[in-house]
């Protein structure tokens, strides 16, 4: 039994309190505690506070795309009446593709020159004169970046969505077609109320993914590109790859951007938690009151 | 009655022998309602091009030689569709080696995945042992935050035990899974309680009750939890990369086998033929479990 | 029933799984159990390729039957920033490995690389090493590696492209590098170069030139250039290193790769890594600036016929400088290394024709290396040779006259006049000055109407500045 405990201890806990002890340090000898001074040099470092931007349009542009798209097609996939099993599998095929190769592909397709395959389509279909120059500017790339990973990620959460829609009562609709509610009606009044607590749900995990988001910007921009880089790469950044004045590598740094990121996602989390449980109550409150 | 209704279903195939969800039968009397239908399976269709095109683009580019990929005349179609370029670059990677090497990790995270994640959640939800509170709400914590935020320490402390440039980490790593752990726990909560006295009542230990009652009667969230670790474990790339990424090549996973490849010279000109072959497996799994697959990602559904 | 089977499965996967992997670490990666010692060679040949590692292997047979206390194992490593932090932090770094020229001051500062002096100087080879090589592997009087061979920077140009487009002469069917009169018809200016990219970016699909802006290589390219319009980047005053990146010379190279990027001449991409230029140089670009050691690479990724290429030197952009950015690539040895094991390390180079010594097994060697790489079909260029001496200079450029398999005539304008242009990088920082260069390369690129030269390179030179003062 304490096998499994001891996986924890190493794989998760040992490694996430190193980080928390190493960012009061000076470097990973532990040498001098130096308070806050980890976390005031990262905030004045203007690639942390491009990460941490770039962290929140990641969050922002996956609010429209990466949310929106998954629901849209669960809904309709649970209104398509004909070829169901088909549109299932095609939508659900992504999914079934590793997040490396979605971004290589992705990479492949997206470049920057007017001979790269998206590019193409623009010049001889819409007549821009040149293509799109995508890594230049965050406003184009991250949206990129969130497409990639929507593209791969949608199928899934659609088939949850869809589960959902499938759960309810068709007597409900019927109950209100009954009382002439119109569609539109229905849906605005029946289908999103009780969809909610999953859209809700299904929302913040998702934020909760996309401050992870790593390898996408990685592969995809390149790890010294500033219009991409997320708080992860960033973290990963510091210890491995971006050395300091003296070519060192910069772990105490690495370590505290890695305390900032876990304390957002944390700071998420317990949201999702808390909110997870009003909605129980709630819910249970309701049937209660029905007895 | 409910078979009735499917055959009926079955047997007229129109709109108007729809029974359920939003829009049934008696919406679609309406032609507006029929309008709004297929303007919705309009909509279905662009996303179902949207995600499938990617994929025959790929397939189709990848048999381009090198020469025509970076060609700047781009033409949706090679040329020449090269064939043997798929044989050559299998060799050149050694992608025999790199397979076999994928099947052993995914295998060992699966088993190490369900064998030690039940056992935690055994442990938590059934026995109930003294602080079980405590260690619950420190694996829940480790559910929220990833563990390649901490990927230096982690790699350092491999590098203590000595098990860096072995599996060993790539499996156990999937033993202290707080996303599996919660599946299972939630699964065993909801089990009958008096099953479990019955067996105690029989005079089982409780590792006899785990193995003889428990299990037997988990077998849909660990099929559940298989797929997700094999899934997982297919496409893991960072700590595979820390871990046995600097062994020879013949030694990597594919993932590892994939971003090393992108930035060597010989390889790099030939990524998607390398993409293409990366995705057959899946593809060939995805097609024999494709129900259990579809379904997993349905009943996950994150409940809580 | 079905219990039991399911049991069987999982047993039967376990054992397949735990011998499977028995076999795989503890016969792969073993090392034996003998005493002699080992040595960790990086730079041996992937194991995909095939007929390398069979030349290395009989290498590794002959050395050893010679030297029976050493035992040579292969463990090809790629030097890439992004592993080598990792690798050295889990002890997996060869003994030996490749690096870039731009590598090894960051490498020594990190303590990832040893100083091999007291060794060079026992076998007799401080001496015989390049000059400039032997100064950019040296830091406070320590050696810390050997040179494999040299490189300059040049211009390469695709002479399909531009003879296509009439900026090349045409004689007897091929477009040649010179005028009737003598003169040179290939770009010899920066003037030159974004007249000829105008040309080519406004009558074909591809670009005119290929600049790199990542890892360093930015900075690495932009020094030459600025050099080239008059500039010196880093001054000693009073004793003192002071950075000098702002000065009118260098504002004027940002400001002509200002006007390139802000007419869509170059190719496109913030992040511009400097191994995308084999696959460039075909159809995408016309011309990019190349070291002269991996010219080579134009067949073997870019899948370009040399025939189809020239190699000149640097153009100009004040009317005098040409000068080309010279150093080497080496061989640097793990911290970890023992005195024995570069002892060990650097008797095999003989064997495998990178020593300056004349004897039987490195020129036979050398030959080897020769003939498999024609045997594979790759170019053979001229080679800025790593070592001074005379005796071996004289052996090693006869046999390269008799394998070089281009037509000099577009490659000489370039390997004859680099004796005479050679300039090495700026002494100090050069590392963290490329990074900085970068940078502002990078944010050129991202608003190139809006960029202004001199305030870029005035942020940079601060920059630069307070990592001297650190270290003057």
């Amino acid at each position: 039994m304490a096998l499994p405990l001891l996986l924890f201890v190493f794989f998760v806990w040992y490694p996430i309190s190193f980080n928390v002890v190493l960012s009061f340090f000076n470097n990973e000898k532990f040498e001098s505690f130096v308070g806050f001074n980890n976390y005031i040099a990262i905030f004045q470092d203007q690639d942390f506070l491009d990460a941490l931007r770039n962290t929140f349009l990641y969050i922002f542009w996956s609010l429209i795309i990466g949310f929106l798209v998954p629901l849209i097609l669960g809904f309709i996939l649970s209104e398509a009446f004909h070829a169901k099993g088909f549109f299932r599998i095609a939508i659900y095929l992504p999914c079934m593709i590793s997040g490396m190769a979605v971004v290589f592909l992705f990479k492949s397709m997206f470049g920057d020159n007017s001979w790269d395959v998206i590019n193409v389509i623009l010049i001889r279909w819409f007549g821009m004169k040149d293509g799109v120059e995508w890594t230049k500017d965050y406003h184009i790339l991250i949206p990129v970046i969130v497409f990639a990973m929507t593209w791969r990620g949608a199928g899934g959460t659609a088939l949850i969505y869809l589960s959902n829609f499938q759960q309810i009562d068709d007597a409900i609709y019927e109950a209100a077609r009954i009382d002439g509610a119109s569609p539109t009606q229905r849906f605005t009044k029946l289908t999103i109320p009780m969809m909610k607590t999953t859209i809700f749900m299904l929302l913040i995990l998702q934020v909760i993914a996309v401050f992870q988001v790593f390898y996408e910007p990685m592969v995809i921009a390149g790890v010294d590109n500033n219009n991409a880089i997320s708080l992860m790469l960033l973290s990963y950044s510091f210890a491995f790859v971006k050395k300091d004045s003296f070519e060192r590598l910069q772990y105490s740094k690495s370590a505290a951007t890695s305390v900032v990121l876990a304390l957002i996602i944390l700071a998420f989390t317990l949201l999702y938690f808390g909110l997870t449980r009003y909605f129980e109550k709630r819910a249970e409150a309701k049937s209660e009151g029905k007895l | 009655m409910r078979l009735v209704r499917k055959n009926l279903a079955k047997s007229t195939r129109g709109l108007h022998s729809k029974q359920n969800g939003l829009l049934n039968f008696s919406d679609y009397k309406k032609k507006r309602n029929v309008f709004s239908y297929w303007a919705l399976i309009a909509l279905l269709i662009i996303f179902v091009l949207i995600a499938l095109l990617p994929i025959f683009w790929l397939f189709v580019s990848s048999f381009k030689a090198p020469n025509e990929i970076n060609s700047v005349n781009y033409t949706l179609f090679p040329k020449e569709w090269n064939f043997a370029q798929f044989i050559e670059i299998w060799e050149k990677c050694g992608l025999t080696d790199v397979f076999l090497n994928t099947f052993v990790v995914v295998i060992g995270a699966v088993i190490c995945g369900v064998v030690f994640n039940s056992l935690l959640a055994y442990v938590i939800a059934i026995l109930k042992p003294y602080g079980y509170k405590v260690v619950h709400t420190l694996v829940l914590l480790a559910y929220m935050i990833p563990s390649a935020l901490a990927i230096y320490p982690l790699v350092k402390a491999i590098d203590n035990v000595h098990l860096l440039g072995t599996y060993i980490p790539l499996w156990f790593v999937f033993g202290a899974n707080a996303y599996y752990y919660l599946l299972f726990k939630n699964y065993f909560e909801k089990m009958p309680k008096s099953l479990i006295e019955a067996a105690r009542m029989d005079g089982l230990s409780n590792f006899r009750i785990f193995m003889k009652v428990i299990l037997p009667l988990a077998r849909p969230i660990i099929g559940v939890v298989a797929i997700f670790a094999m899934t997982a474990a297919y496409s893991d790339y960072l700590l595979p990369y820390m871990v046995i990424g600097n062994l020879k090549s013949e030694n990597w996973t594919l993932m590892v086998a994939i971003f090393n490849f992108s930035s060597d010279k010989d390889v790099a000109p030939h990524i998607l033929q390398l993409l293409v072959l990366s995705i057959i497996p899946q593809v060939i799994i995805f097609i024999i479990f494709q129900k259990q697959i579809m379904n997993t990602s349905v009943n996950s559904g994150m409940k809580e | 029933m079905k219990n039991s089977r399911t049991k069987v499965v999982l047993c039967l996967a376990l054992t397949t799984v735990f011998t499977l992997t028995g076999c795989r670490f503890f016969g792969g990666d073993s090392t034996g159990s003998s005493d002699k010692i080992q040595l960790k060679i990086g730079f041996w040949p992937q194991s995909s390729d095939k007929t390398d590692v069979g030349m290395y292997t009989e290498w590794k047979n002959k050395f050893e039957e010679d030297n029976p206390q050493y035992e040579i194992i292969g463990s090809p490593y790629i030097y890439s920033k992004e592993t080598i932090g990792p690798k050295h932090e889990t002890h997996t770094l060869p003994h030996v490995y490749q690096t870039w020229f731009t590598e090894p001051e960051g490498l020594k500062n990190s303590g990832y690389i040893r100083d091999i002096t007291s060794i060079l100087n026992e076998f007799g080879w401080t001496d015989k090493i390049d000059d400039e090589m032997k100064a950019t592997l040296t830091f406070d009087n320590k050696i810390y590696g050997v040179p494999r061979d040299g490189y300059g920077l040049g211009l390469l140009i695709n002479t399909k492209t531009l003879g296509d487009l009439g900026l090349l002469p045409e004689k007897e069917g091929k477009y040649v590098l010179y005028n009737d009169d003598g003169s040179p018809a290939y770009p010899t200016t920066f003037d030159d170069l974004l007249r000829v990219s105008e040309t080519i970016t406004d009558e074909t699909e591809a670009k005119g030139m290929f600049i790199c802006t990542s890892n360093k290589n930015g900075g690495w390219q932009f020094s030459n250039m600025a050099w080239n319009f008059g500039a010196t980047l880093e001054v000693k005053e009073n004793n003192k290193w002071k950075a000098n990146l702002d000065s009118n010379e260098a504002v004027n190279a940002l400001t002509w790769l200002k006007e390139m990027k802000e007419k869509d001449l170059v190719y496109r991409g913030i992040s511009i890594a400097y191994d995308d230029w084999p696959s460039a140089i075909g159809s995408k670009v016309g011309m990019a600036i190349v070291g002269s050691d991996i010219l080579h690479l134009a067949k073997t990724t870019g899948f370009v016929d040399m025939s189809d290429l020239a190699f000149v030197p640097m153009p100009t952009g004040d009317g005098t400088h040409h000068y080309s950015l010279y150093g080497g690539t080496p061989f640097v040895f793990d911290s970890e290394t023992s005195d024995e094991q570069v002892r060990g390390i650097l008797k095999f180079f003989d064997y495998i024709g990178r020593s300056p010594t004349t004897n039987k097994t490195n020129i036979d060697a050398i030959r080897k290396g020769y003939q498999v790489a024609l045997n594979k079909n790759q170019p053979i260029l001229p080679k800025i040779m790593p070592w001074k001496n005379a005796d071996y200079l004289k052996v090693a450029k006869e046999l390269e006259e008799e394998y070089v398999s281009v037509d000099m005539k577009y490659y000489s304008p370039f390997f004859s006049t680099i004796n005479e242009y050679k300039h090495s990088e700026e002494p100090i920082a050069t590392q963290k000055m490329y990074e900085i260069l970068d940078d502002a390369i990078q944010s050129l690129f991202q608003n190139p109407e809006s960029a202004n030269p001199k305030s870029l390179l005035s942020t940079a030179n601060s920059k630069l500045q307070k990592i001297l003062d650190e270290l003057n």
